[in-house]
């Protein structure tokens, strides 16, 4: 299977971002990680990349609780943003709150709803549909 | 008696006198008042006596014995008729010489003599003198004009019988007769008309110059009546002796007359006997019993010598023999004044009396008219005396009657207005007095025809009534009273009583006489009285109200409906009771006070409010006014009573009464509760104890001077206005604003804040109530307010309470969602470093801990996951509940864990009803009913086999489900408040975790449900779960 080149983790928990790259490292994942702690950080990070020629990232792990800016936030800031590739986010929390979950599906840019802890079989799963999607 | 016999004729006299018998009856009989000799031959000379000219008011001594003396003051007429019977008497002895003639006295009045005369005769039968006699008959001519002319006319009834009566008209010269005029003089009763010239035609031609002549003097009007003795030509041929008389009842408008009434009289039998006597002459006796007057000669020794008969029957004398005896003998009774008089009389003095009362021997009085007078024998000596007396006894009675009668009718005149009327049917004369004048509305000068007496009164059936009246008075002598409208000359229309009677004299009527009376007001009294007691009646029978006529005694005589239905007696049981009868005893004595009070004319009505009692025993409340009537003379003759039922006014009166109290209590005991009434505007009119603790105002300063708007924060009332006036866009007062929904019935309850006296602000709750009297008319507002300053303190109290619980929800919340997000985030952190751990690293698990620790991870993500059905049911209840189908749950249950069930050998008796509907979430249905059928499986006796009973009914509003097993049960005593805690376990069980009842519970409760166990260890247990239907 080919590899995801770049995957930003955007997510304020360094154990789970620890925890996640090790999984990604483990299933052969992505080449490549950026992280950001939040959704502001995220967003001043991501903005250059999609104006300048840089690879953006084609798989986003979005945490909902975050301080600064939240993954909410971030979404609604984020579908501003003019752009040409497509992007896939994947909501990935500890929230099993039924209203997140709803709240989710008004999203278009976001792919799927992950509940943490992430796991092999769930990494495993995103990348058969990525392959799903390119193919 | 200067002259004694100076004159040759009054010689010749005396001498004639004491020769000539006749003479001297002649004298007796006729010359009272006056005695004349006339000698024919030479006819200038003619001798009259003193009283002659006495009764004339002449001085004897003055006048001349000439004829000529007496002509000059006797009326020309009169004079005339003696001429002409002078001559007729002699030429024929037959004849008499009689009239009666008025001479002119000397003081100007007239002077009515009766003269009668023989004429005295030589031996050829040649009258030489004419002997004359005098009578002075004015009074009776006067009384006679008086009689005709007055109301009674006696003149006519002594005579009035066989009275013929006729009318003449003089304008078609027709003269209507009647029957009896037709009879006297022999013709058929149907004889009415006859024309005058044959009643002209029946006269004497020897009567007929006199009778024209006396009723042209009274149709110029000189004479009274017409009167006249004639004779008439019987229809078979022979004369008949008349008394014709007559009187003009209308004239035209020159005075003319143009109708006249009248009568005839058969005076044959009088007329004869007076031929008789003269045929007699000679025969003294007779003229002496003829003679109208009692005369009596007596000797100086007062010895009868002669008497007329008239004497002998006036004093009760006849069969006696008196000539030769004493008068004194004869009458002992006489007393010394009369013995007097004669001695007087016979010394020479001539005495008379015109009115004279005697008392007889037997006490009645005797009027009479006296003379006594001297005579003289031929020596000029005193012989004796001549006395003349008249019995006017009947004369004086009937004047004195008379002159009663007049008075009396003038006096009833004058009191009661009552006019008089009558009509004398000899002359056909009416006769008003002033007053019915005035009533018919003519002049006193009106001179009113017979026709008169109905031709006044309105045409139709008031005229027809006076006029029957009038014809069964005349033909029956039936008296009547008839009241008809009588429409006078002024045209005025008034109500007249008209009374009439008759005189009937031998059978015949005569006179008709009676009144006539102004009765107008009466009249209208009358009618009014009608009016109103037909109003009274109609009142009376048809009132709704009670009404009863009640007597002295208190006895009901007249009761309507009304109240034989108000007491529940019927109208003939209570005719036969007193209303002190059915009168409660408690209020009959002040109604017997009042009522006295009534009769005494202290009051004039009463009213009370008194008990009755119903024929059933029950009492009947009444309202009682009662009135007194009273005759025209003020005494009582009933009572009027108006009743009216009351019971229930006074029922609600005394219910009233006794809330009133019971509100006037609470006012007063209400010390803590604010009572303030006022009328409808507003004003304040009750200010209890209550409001004054609570609003510091002493009731004084309130009641009637203020209006509870004083109590009340103006903003608050404004903006409470401006509400209303929003939503009905109709302008109101701020006081309205606070009675806008009493006003429509409606209690109001609302907060308001009150101002103290002293400006402290206050919460109140009030409640605005209308008061209502029992027409349901608003009479007034009561506003009832509490201090609620307490209670706003526990409010304040609750509602922080409810701040702090809403805070600590809201903690709870947050710490659901840190179970959810925090706390969980960092379990799976952990579960997922267990994870990579194994992986990458899986020397670093070959040890003692790790397992215990991946062990302890995974509990710690099970526990997170429990907490989060926990924190999420609250949330998603209430808009999941559906109704759903029990039976078709259980089923479907039963069917996921058959394989469990199959296991157990597990009995199931499902015994619910197919159509049995609860209200629940179906997801939570579905883990209750697992959880408590998964339960008895799990905890049944290893040592029988499972039996599970389901069964359902309904309880109220919910339907209960019971799950019965006959497993391994449960101590309730010992773990009882425990069994639905979490992660609390009863048994030892591979698959206990002890959190599914807790959550189940939680399920049940927030679905409206409960949960209810009987279990017994080791025989089994029974849930009751509770649904909502």
């Amino acid at each position: 299977m080919s590899k995801i080149a770049t995957t930003c983790i955007i997510d304020d928990d360094p154990i789970f971002v620890f925890g996640a790259q090790k999984i990604m490292e483990m299933t052969d994942f992505s080449e490549k990680f950026i992280v950001f702690g939040n959704g502001q950080e995220a967003i001043e990070g991501l903005k250059p990349m999609l104006s300048s020629d840089q690879p953006f990232p084609e798989v986003i792990l979005l945490d909902l609780n975050m301080p600064i800016m939240d993954g909410w936030e971030f979404l609604d800031e984020f579908i501003t943003i003019p752009r040409e590739k497509a992007i896939t986010i994947y909501i990935v929390t500890s929230s099993i709150d039924p209203e997140d979950i709803k709240r989710v599906k008004e999203y278009d840019v976001v792919n799927k709803y992950i509940l943490k802890p992430v796991t092999v079989d769930a990494l495993k799963e995103i990348l058969e549909d990525l392959k799903r999607a390119a193919s | 008696m200067k002259n004694r016999m100076n004159n040759y004729l009054e010689k010749e006299l005396y001498s004639l006198v004491r020769s000539e018998k006749d003479i001297f009856d002649f004298i007796q009989v006729s010359a009272l008042d006056g005695l004349w000799y006339w000698d024919l031959k030479n006819p200038a000379n003619e001798w009259m006596n003193d009283s002659f000219w006495h009764t004339l008011g002449y001085d004897p001594e003055k006048m001349p014995h000439k004829a000529a003396a007496w002509q000059d003051i006797i009326h020309p007429d009169d004079l005339e008729t003696a001429k002409t019977n002078f001559l007729k008497h002699c030429e024929d002895a037959q004849y008499p010489y009689d009239q009666v003639v008025r001479y002119r006295h000397n003081n100007g009045s007239t002077v009515w003599i009766r003269c009668r005369g023989i004429a005295i005769r030589d031996e050829n039968g040649q009258p030489v003198r004419m002997l004359g006699a005098h009578t002075d008959i004015t009074q009776q001519k006067n009384y006679e004009i008086a009689l005709e002319e007055r109301i009674d006319c006696f003149h006519h009834i002594i005579e009035g019988t066989e009275l013929g009566t006729w009318q003449w008209n003089l304008t078609t010269n027709q003269i209507e007769v009647n029957e009896q005029w037709t009879e006297i003089l022999g013709y058929t009763p149907s004889k009415k008309f006859i024309q005058t010239d044959f009643r002209t035609q029946l006269i004497h031609p020897q009567h007929q110059p006199i009778a024209h002549r006396l009723l042209q003097k009274h149709l110029i009007g000189e004479t009274p009546v017409y009167s006249c003795e004639l004779q008439m030509r019987h229809q078979q041929g022979h004369w008949i002796w008349i008394l014709e008389k007559g009187k003009v009842i209308e004239r035209d408008s020159e005075g003319n007359p143009t109708v006249m009434i009248g009568s005839v009289q058969n005076i044959a039998k009088e007329k004869n006997q007076k031929a008789i006597s003269r045929s007699t002459s000679q025969h003294n006796r007779f003229l002496i019993e003829q003679a109208p007057t009692a005369i009596a000669m007596f000797d100086n020794n007062m010895c009868y010598l002669a008497t007329s008969n008239q004497w002998l029957s006036d004093y009760g004398l006849e069969g006696q023999v008196i000539i030769g005896k004493s008068h004194y003998e004869i009458f002992p009774e006489i007393g010394e004044k009369w013995k007097t008089h004669h001695q007087r009389c016979l010394r020479g003095e001539v005495l008379e009396c015109n009115e004279d009362c005697f008392e007889r021997a037997d006490g009645s009085l005797q009027w009479l008219k006296w003379k006594l007078r001297p005579w003289h024998t031929a020596q000029g000596m005193i012989g004796g005396m001549l006395m003349y007396t008249e019995d006017i006894t009947e004369q004086k009675n009937k004047e004195k009657e008379q002159i009663r009668l007049k008075e009396i009718l003038e006096r009833t005149n004058e009191a009661a207005k009552i006019g008089a009327w009558e009509l004398d049917l000899t002359t056909y004369h009416l006769t008003w007095s002033d007053y019915a004048k005035k009533i018919c509305g003519v002049p006193f000068g009106f001179q009113p025809t017979r026709c008169d007496l109905y031709n006044f009164f309105e045409e139709g059936e008031h005229k027809e009534n006076v006029k029957q009246a009038l014809k069964r008075l005349l033909k029956r002598g039936k008296p009547f009273q008839v009241e008809a409208l009588l429409l006078s000359r002024m045209g005025i229309s008034r109500w007249v009583r008209m009374l009439g009677s008759a005189d009937f004299e031998q059978g015949r009527c005569v006179r008709i006489f009676g009144t006539m009376q102004d009765i107008e007001k009466e009249k209208a009294k009358e009618m009014q009285l009608r009016i109103s007691e037909d109003r009274f009646r109609g009142a009376f029978e048809h009132s709704a109200n009670g009404m009863t006529l009640v007597n002295l005694e208190g006895r009901f005589f007249q009761v309507n409906k009304s109240l034989c239905k108000l007491v529940g007696y019927t109208e003939e049981e209570l005719l036969r009771l007193t209303f002190q009868d059915i009168t409660h005893p408690d209020d009959l004595s002040i109604d017997l006070q009042l009522l006295q009070e009534l009769t005494e004319g202290v009051r004039d009505s009463y009213q009370l409010e008194k008990r009755y009692f119903h024929k059933s025993g029950r009492i009947v409340w009444i309202l009682l006014s009662v009135s007194i009537v009273r005759s025209d003379s003020g005494e009582p003759i009933y009572y009027v009573a108006q009743i009216n039922d009351i019971t229930q006014e006074k029922q609600a009166k005394n219910k009233l009464q006794k809330s009133l109290s019971k509100l006037q209590g609470i006012q007063d005991a209400s010390t803590q509760v604010s009572i303030i009434e006022t009328n409808v505007k507003g004003i304040i009119k009750t200010f209890n104890r209550g409001a004054e603790n609570l609003l510091g105002y002493h009731h004084k300063e309130v009641i009637n001077k203020a209006t509870p708007l004083l109590f009340y924060n103006i903003d608050e009332v404004i903006q409470q206005r401006n509400k209303i006036v929003k939503k009905t866009h109709k302008p109101i007062s701020n006081f309205e604003a606070l009675i806008n929904e009493a006003k429509k019935g409606r209690a109001e309850v609302s907060q308001w804040s009150y101002k103290h006296k002293d400006g402290i602000t206050l919460p109140a709750l009030v409640t605005v109530t209308s008061i209502r009297n029992q027409h349901n008319r608003i009479v007034g507002y009561l506003f009832i307010a509490s201090n609620i300053t307490q209670l706003k303190k526990a409010q304040k109290e609750v509602q922080d309470l409810l701040d702090v619980t809403q805070q600590q929800n809201q903690r709870l919340l947050n710490f659901a969602h840190i179970v959810s997000h925090n706390l969980r985030s960092h379990s799976t952190n952990i579960a997922m470093l267990l994870s990579i751990m194994g992986d990458k690293e899986p020397c670093a698990t070959q040890n003692d801990y790790f397992p215990l620790l991946e062990k302890a991870a995974e509990s710690l993500q099970e526990t997170m996951g429990h907490l989060n059905e926990v924190v999420a049911m609250n949330r998603e209840v209430k808009e999941n509940l559906r109704h759903l189908n029990l039976n078709q749950y259980i089923e479907k249950t039963l069917v996921d864990i058959q394989a469990s069930l199959l296991e157990a050998e597990c009995e199931i008796k499902n015994e619910t009803n197919t159509d049995l509907s609860i209200q629940a979430v179906p997801a939570y249905l579905e883990s209750i009913l697992l959880n408590f059928l998964t339960n008895a499986v799990k905890y049944r006796s290893p040592e029988r086999r499972l039996v599970i009973s389901l069964q359902a009914e309904v309880e109220e509003e919910h339907l209960v489900l019971s799950i019965k097993d006959n497993g391994l049960g449960i101590d309730l005593k010992k773990y009882g408040a425990k069994l639905f805690g979490m992660y609390k376990t009863f048994h030892v069980h591979k698959d206990a975790r002890g959190i599914g009842l807790f959550i189940t519970k939680n399920q049940i409760e927030v679905m409206g449900g409960k949960i209810d166990v009987e279990s017994e260890v080791d025989k089994g247990t029974t849930f009751k779960i509770y649904f909502r239907t």
